[in-house]
């Protein structure tokens, strides 16, 4: 293994994404190259300082409360309706009650021989409703599925990524330990 | 596409709509980590995932499963954050101030204001969040989400030897901002 390879490997060392082959050879270029053994050193130190303090916290009845939220979003839209914004200038009014009744049956005595009402769409098939307008908002997403296929054809035989991205490895590599390796 | 999730989706898809809840659990952390570092914010960053959420489960039904479902997830965040960045920003509810900082933001390092006193996790917030967008993603989602690198590779749209190269420039700009904190 050279510099160049090591380098550009270091970061899948470090996560602990490297074959017990390569993780070797990894190991004896270091042992003969002090630049990429200070190198390794000195970010095995930064990652293992960042593994030791925490992300963002979100604590566990925050995650609960969450998927709770969504749970119910999804009912309501399950059960084909958005919540309606309370109006309390109208809903609290204390005629409301007794005149939205009144109304009511006036038009339950008036409408008693009609038809019913088309249904409205309820459990599966409101959520299809609910899954079409979600759908139709990503489209675009079918569009780069080629794309991202494509990319991942190209994964096994990474090594072939090919020149450019050694190039601009060492060109980082360069940048990030500012003149601790002669490159 | 991870072990289990295809699973998890197969039998969503055939009606445990229970299973959903487990696939929440799967995302939550790596979802909210990379909301929060989008966004700059744990509130947003939870308001975020929760539509990301609702979206998700109304693209299960039809969902092939191709590729991790992360990597859908990854540009709805990736896009609700940036919506509401700009509608923040346009209604003049915050000032570009609040918004995470742009890529070449380099922190003041002045000896007299003291680091002293601020705790390691908040100083290692602001450098995570003082880094480029794409280092920041990729450090974030490897970091914080566990997600491997052929995995973030997809989720971006990019290379694995560009998700290296990322991750090896944020790892060299996080050593140098935590230098001090030896
Ligand atoms: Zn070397």
């Amino acid at each position: 293994m050279n510099c160049k390879k090591f380098q550009r490997e270091l970061p899948a060392y470090l996560y602990g994404e490297i074959s017990e082959k390569e993780r070797e050879s990894f190991g004896g270029h270091a042992e003969t190259c002090p630049a990429c053994r200070r190198l390794l050193e000195e970010l095995e130190e930064t990652v293992s300082r960042l593994a030791d303090a925490p992300g963002p916290e979100f604590p566990p009845g925050e995650l609960t409360a969450l998927r709770g939220r969504v749970r119910e979003r999804v009912r309501r839209a399950a059960r084909g309706f958005e919540p309606v914004r309370r109006r309390p200038g109208v809903l609290s009014h204390p005629l409301f009650l007794p005149g939205a009744l009144a109304a009511a049956l006036v038009l339950l005595v008036v409408f008693r021989q009609a038809a019913p009402p088309p249904p409205e769409p309820t459990g599966a098939a409101a959520l299809a409703v609910f899954s079409e307008k979600v759908e139709a908002e990503f489209q675009e997403f079918a569009e780069i599925w080629d794309e991202i296929e494509e990319i991942e054809a190209l994964f096994p035989p990474d090594p072939a990524a090919g020149a450019e991205a050694d190039n601009r490895i060492r060109e980082l590599a360069g940048q990030a330990i500012r003149g601790s390796h002669p490159g | 596409m991870p072990a289990g999730e295809a699973e998890l989706i197969r039998r969503f898809q055939s009606g445990e709509r229970e299973v959903f809840d487990e696939l929440m659990i799967r995302f939550q952390e790596k979802a909210l980590a990379l909301a929060y570092y989008r966004t700059g914010h744990r509130e947003d960053a939870l308001d975020i995932v929760q539509e990301a959420f609702v979206r998700m489960y109304a693209v299960l039904p039809k969902w092939k499963p191709r590729a991790s479902l992360f990597t859908w997830l990854y540009r709805v965040i990736v896009n609700l954050a940036f919506d509401r960045a700009r509608k923040q920003v346009r209604s003049g509810e915050v000032s570009l101030e609040r918004l995470p900082p742009p890529a070449d933001h380099r922190r003041a390092r002045d000896p007299r204001v003291s680091l002293e006193g601020k705790e390691t996790g908040k100083r290692i917030r602001e450098a995570v969040s003082a880094l480029p967008e794409g280092q920041r993603d990729v450090f974030v989602l490897r970091h914080y989400g566990g997600l491997k690198l052929k995995e973030i590779a997809a989720a971006r749209g990019c290379t694995v030897g560009a998700v290296k190269a990322n991750l090896f420039q944020a790892l060299g700009k996080l050593r140098r901002e935590l230098e001090d904190l030896k």
